[in-house]
C-alpha cells in the first residue's frame, strides 16, 4: 500500500502486510507512523495511490466502506463514527444494511442486545449516541462491527477513551473473537496491551512497515527501538518529575455542584472540588460517570443546576466561557476535531479561536492581528513538535496526535491560571503522551491550578497530586500520594449506594 | 487493462484561482446555451446574437447595474448568514421592507435621503433580528419563518399601494420627489463600498472569527468564549441591514414609487441573492462578481425574449450558465487523473 496525502505527506510507503484467521495482531508506531491510514485503507474509508488488497487470495478494491464491510471488514476507528441522531439499533441497521444485510430494527435492536449480553459490552440498543460518552461509543462501534458478522476487525486505539477495568476487558474480547477464528487487528501506543495479548506484532515508524515480531519473542525494549529507530537514545522516556511550587491559594472552588445530563437525569450529584495553585487534581472514573458533564460545568457551556463555582475568588457559576477564559481559565476537551478545533480551518485560524476570550490573545480590541495568531501558531508547532503540511493548512490534515499536541500548546501558551484537561494523552504515543503528562506537571509548577480528567488512571498516576474518583455522578473516593491504586480502581467500579 | 476517470482533491495550495475557473464555465456555458439554442424558433444565430448582445458588449454590462445594487446588497448579508450556519432566505422581505419604509419617510413624510436609506437599513435590521430571536428562543426554524415573512412583508406592500398609498386609484405609489432620488451608479457604488465594509469586518475583526467557528463547531466557539446568539444575532442583523439598505437603493435609483408584487414572486432579487451567495462559496466579497453574473443573466433573458425566444427556454439559459460556472469553480479544488485499473 502507498499512500500520499494532498500536501505530499507520504503516510504509507510501500507497506505489505497479512492478516491471518484466529489471530490478533498489535500495530504499533508513533503518532503519524501511517497506522490510521493504512487500517482506513483496509477499511474502504481511503483509497490507495497504488497497492492491492486480497481478501482469503483474492485482489479486491474497496472504493467505499461498505465494500470492506461486504467482505467481512469492520473498522473501530478512534474517534467512533455513528449518527449522532440515531440510537445504537439504528446504527446497526445503517451498518447492515451497508454490509448487504436486509435487518429490520427489531432484529437490530435483538442482535445489540444479545452481543452486548455475550461479550459483556453494556450497551442500551435504544440509546441515542449524542447522549453517549466516548467509552460507550466505542463499545457501541464494536457491537456494530460484531453484528455485521465482520470476520476482520480493526480496533484503532480502541483502549485510548477506556478506563483500565473496560480496557482489560475489551482486550479479553479481543482475544475471545480471535478465538472464534476471527482476525483482530489491535492499533495502539501501549505497549503493555500488545505484549499481553497480541500473536504477533507489527511496528510503523515514518509510513513504512518496519518489522513484525511473533509477541512470544518480543520485548518492551525491542519494540520501542523499533518504533524509534535511534531516536530513542537522544530522547528517554522518563517519567514526568514532579517539580511542584508550594501548593498557593484556592483558584477553583465548587461546592454542592448538581448538573443534569443530556437525557434530563443527574449527571453531577453534589460535587465538592477545590484545587489550588500549583496543584495537579485528577479526577478518574469509569465513561459515563458524569465526567463529561462536569468539565462541561466548569467550562461554562453547561447549566448548574444547583452548587455554585467560585474561579479567582469570583463566583462564575451564571457566567459563560468567555468570562471564564478572560479570568484565564484554559481548556483541553475531550473530542478534538468540533470541540477543540475547526476542522476545515487551518492552524492560525485555530490559533485566533483558542485565544477568542484570552487576554493573551491576538487581539488589538475587536481587530484581530493575524500576524500575531501566525506567531503563536508558529511557536506551538516549533515547542510542541507538530508535524503538519503547514499552517495554512487545515487542521483535519494532520494526525490525531499532531491535533492534540497543538491543543495542549495552543492552552499552555495562553499561561492559564487554571487548566482543565480531559484525556488529554488519548490517542497519543508513548513518548508524546509522556510529553504532554510534562506540561500538565510544568505548567502547575509555573503556579496554575490543574485538573485533569482522565479514563486512564496510569496518566493520573503519573501527573496528578491528589486523586479524586467519580462513579455515578458523585466524587467517592479521595487520595493523595503515594496513592493505594487497587482502592483507587475499586471505587471506580463498585455500585455506589443512594444514586 | 480499463481505463478510470478519478477526480483527486488538491492540497489547498495548489487549488486553481476559482474566478478563472468561473470564468471559463460561464463561456462554455454560453456556447452550450447557443447550440440548445437551435431547438428553438431564434435558432442557434439569434440565440447566439442576443446573449452576445449582454455578454459580448462591455458596454453593455454597465446595464446589469440596476440588478447588481439589489442582489449584491442581499447576497453579501446572505454570505454572512450562511458562515455562521444561520439558513435564512428573508433578504426578499427584508429588501422589500426597506423599500416601504423609505418611501414612507421620503416620498411621505418628507425626510432626507440619508434618512430614508438608514431607516431602511434599520427596518432589515428588525426583520433579521426577529427571525434571529424566534429561532434562538422559540426554536422555530429559520428558513420558514424568513419565508413566510417575506409573504406578511409583500402583502402589507400590497395593502398600502392598493390602499392608503395610493395614488390614482392604480395599485402604485406617486413617484419620489426628484431630491429624494439617486442615480444607479451612486447606489450601485454605495452597494459596493458597504460590500467592502463588511468583508473587512469579516476579514480582520472578531466577527469573522465567531461568524465561521459558530457555523462550522459551534461547540468549539463556545468552549473558547464565542457566544452563539450573539454571533447568530448579529450576523442576521447585518445580513438584514444590507438587504433593507439594498431596497431601499432600488427604490431611490431606479423604482422610484412603489408598485404592488406577486406575494410568492415578489421583487425576486432577495431570492436572486440566495444564489449569488452559493455562487461565491460565501465569500462576501466574491458576491460582487456573482451578482453581477446573474444581473448580466437576468439582462440576457431579456435580450433572449426580445429575440423570440421563449421565456422558459430563457430561465433555462440562465440555469445552463449558472451549472456550468458551479461545476467549473468546484473543478477548481480537483485534479482530474485518469488511472489505469488492470482487471
Amino acid at each position: 500500500m502507498t499512500k500520499v496525502y494532498p500536501g505530499g505527506v507520504v503516510a504509507n510507503d510501500c507497506v505489505s502486510l497479512a492478516i491471518y484467521s484466529g489471530e490478533v495482531l498489535g500495530l504499533l508506531g508513533e503518532n503519524g507512523a501511517g497506522k490510521t491510514t493504512f487500517v482506513s485503507i483496509l477499511a474502504g474509508v481511503l483509497e490507495p495511490d497504488s497497492g492491492v488488497i486480497r481478501v482469503k487470495g483474492r485482489p479486491v478494491r474497496f472504493r467505499l466502506p461498505r465494500d470492506a464491510l461486504r467482505n467481512g471488514i469492520a473498522l473501530v476507528p478512534q474517534n467512533p463514527m455513528l449518527v449522532d441522531a440515531f440510537t445504537v439499533a439504528e446504527n446497526v441497521m445503517l451498518a447492515a444494511r451497508l454490509a448487504g444485510l436486509r435487518i429490520g430494527l427489531g432484529e437490530a435492536r435483538e442482535r445489540v442486545r444479545e452481543l452486548s449480553e455475550r461479550y459483556g459490552l453494556l450497551v442500551d440498543p435504544d440509546a441515542r449516541v449524542w447522549g453517549l460518552s466516548m467509552g460507550e461509543r466505542q463499545r457501541a462501534e464494536i457491537v456494530k462491527a460484531l453484528a455485521v458478522d465482520a470476520s476482520v476487525l480493526l480496533l484503532d486505539e480502541p483502549t485510548a477513551h477506556l478506563s483500565p477495568p473496560e480496557a482489560e476487558a475489551l482486550l479479553r474480547l479481543s482475544r475471545r473473537l480471535a478465538s472464534e477464528g476471527r482476525s483482530v487487528v489491535l492499533i495502539t501506543h501501549r505497549l503493555r496491551e500488545v505484549l499481553g495479548v497480541a500473536d504477533r506484532i507489527a511496528v510503523m515508524r515514518s509510513g513504512r512497515l518496519v518489522g513484525v515480531v511473533e509477541a512470544s519473542e518480543a520485548s518492551r525494549e525491542k519494540l520501542l527501538e523499533m518504533m524509534f529507530g535511534e531516536r530513542l537514545a537522544k530522547q528517554p522516556l522518563s517519567e514526568p518529575r514532579r517539580s511542584r511550587a508550594a501548593a498557593g491559594g484556592v483558584v477553583l472552588e465548587v461546592k454542592g455542584l448538581w448538573v443534569l445530563g443530556d437525557h434530563g437525569e443527574w449527571s453531577v450529584k453534589g460535587v465538592d472540588l477545590s484545587i489550588r495553585a500549583g496543584e495537579v487534581v485528577g479526577i478518574a472514573g469509569v465513561a459515563g460517570n458524569g465526567q463529561r458533564e462536569l468539565l462541561e460545568a466548569l467550562v461554562g457551556i453547561r447549566r448548574v443546576a444547583r452548587g455554585t463555582i467560585r474561579f479567582a475568588g469570583i463566583d462564575v457559576t451564571g457566567k459563560g466561557p468567555g468570562a471564564r477564559g478572560r479570568l484565564g481559565m484554559a481548556v483541553v476537551p475531550e473530542q478534538r476535531l468540533g470541540w477543540a478545533l475547526v476542522p476545515s480551518k487551518d492552524l492560525v485560524f485555530n490559533v485566533a479561536l483558542g485565544f477568542y476570550s484570552s487576554p493573551r490573545g491576538p487581539y488589538r480590541g475587536v481587530v484581530v492581528d493575524w500576524g500575531g495568531a501566525r506567531r503563536i501558531a508558529e511557536k506551538i508547532v516549533e515547542t510542541m513538535k507538530v508535524k503538519t503540511p503547514g499552517l495554512d493548512a487545515p487542521v483535519e490534515a494532520m494526525s490525531g496526535g499532531n491535533m492534540q499536541r497543538f491543543i495542549v500548546g495552543r492552552e499552555v501558551l495562553k499561561k492559564p491560571r487554571l487548566l482543565l484537561a480531559m484525556n488529554p494523552t488519548s490517542g497519543l504515543d508513548y513518548a508524546a503522551a509522556k510529553a504532554v503528562d510534562k506540561i500538565l506537571v510544568d505548567v502547575a509548577s509555573a503556579g496554575a491550578a490543574v485538573l485533569v480528567i482522565s479514563e486512564d488512571l496510569e496518566e493520573l498516576l503519573n501527573v496528578a497530586d491528589r486523586i479524586l474518583v467519580m462513579n455515578k455522578g458523585r466524587i467517592v473516593y479521595e487520595a493523595e500520594r503515594p496513592f493505594d491504586v487497587e482502592k483507587i480502581a475499586a471505587a471506580m467500579v463498585e455500585e455506589v449506594e443512594g444514586t | 487493462m480499463k481505463l478510470r476517470v478519478k477526480l483527486v482533491e488538491r492540497a489547498p495550495t495548489e487549488r486553481g484561482n476559482p474566478l478563472l475557473y468561473g470564468l471559463a464555465g460561464l463561456a462554455v456555458g454560453i456556447v452550450v446555451s447557443v447550440l440548445l439554442g437551435g431547438l428553438t424558433p431564434a435558432g442557434v444565430g439569434g440565440t447566439a446574437s442576443a446573449l452576445m448582445t449582454v455578454f459580448g458588449e462591455p458596454s453593455r454590462w454597465l446595464s446589469a447595474l440596476p440588478y447588481f445594487t439589489a442582489i449584491a446588497a442581499s447576497a453579501a448579508g446572505l454570505a454572512l448568514a450562511y458562515r455562521a450556519g444561520f439558513i435564512t432566505i428573508g433578504a426578499e422581505g427584508q429588501m422589500v421592507a426597506g423599500m416601504i419604509v423609505a418611501y414612507w419617510l421620503l416620498g411621505r413624510v418628507g425626510a432626507g435621503l440619508a434618512a430614508g436609506l438608514f431607516a431602511a437599513a434599520l427596518a432589515g435590521v428588525l426583520l433579521g433580528a426577529l427571525v434571529a430571536a424566534l429561532r434562538l428562543y422559540l426554536l422555530v426554524n429559520e428558513t420558514l419563518a424568513s419565508l413566510m415573512l417575506n409573504y406578511v412583508v409583500v402583502s402589507v406592500l400590497n395593502y398600502l399601494v392598493g390602499g392608503p398609498w395610493s395614488a390614482g386609484g392604480f395599485t402604485r405609489t406617486a413617484p419620489l420627489p426628484p431630491d429624494r432620488t439617486l442615480g444607479v451608479a451612486t447606489a450601485a457604488t454605495i452597494v459596493l463600498a458597504t460590500v467592502l465594509l463588511v468583508e473587512a469586518a469579516y476579514r480582520f475583526t472578531r466577527l469573522g472569527v465567531a461568524v465561521d467557528s459558530v457555523g462550522l463547531s459551534r461547540r468549539a466557539a463556545e468552549t473558547y468564549g464565542v457566544g452563539f446568539h450573539k454571533t447568530i444575532m448579529a450576523a442576521a442583523a447585518i445580513g438584514g441591514a444590507l438587504a433593507g439598505l439594498g431596497g431601499g437603493l432600488y427604490l431611490v435609483a431606479v423604482q422610484q414609487q412603489l408598485t404592488s408584487l406577486n406575494t410568492f414572486q415578489s421583487l425576486g432579487y432577495g431570492y436572486m441573492g440566495i444564489l449569488a451567495a452559493w455562487l461565491a462559496g460565501n465569500v462576501i466579497a466574491a458576491t460582487l462578481a456573482s451578482s453581477w453574473l446573474l444581473g448580466l443573466l437576468y439582462l440576457a433573458s431579456t435580450s433572449l425574449q426580445i429575440s423570440r425566444v421563449p421565456w422558459s427556454f430563457a430561465l433555462a439559459v440562465q440555469a445552463i450558465i449558472v451549472v456550468f460556472v458551479v461545476s467549473a469553480v468546484t473543478l477548481s479544488r480537483y485534479r482530474i487523473v485518469l488511472v489505469r485499473e488492470s482487471q
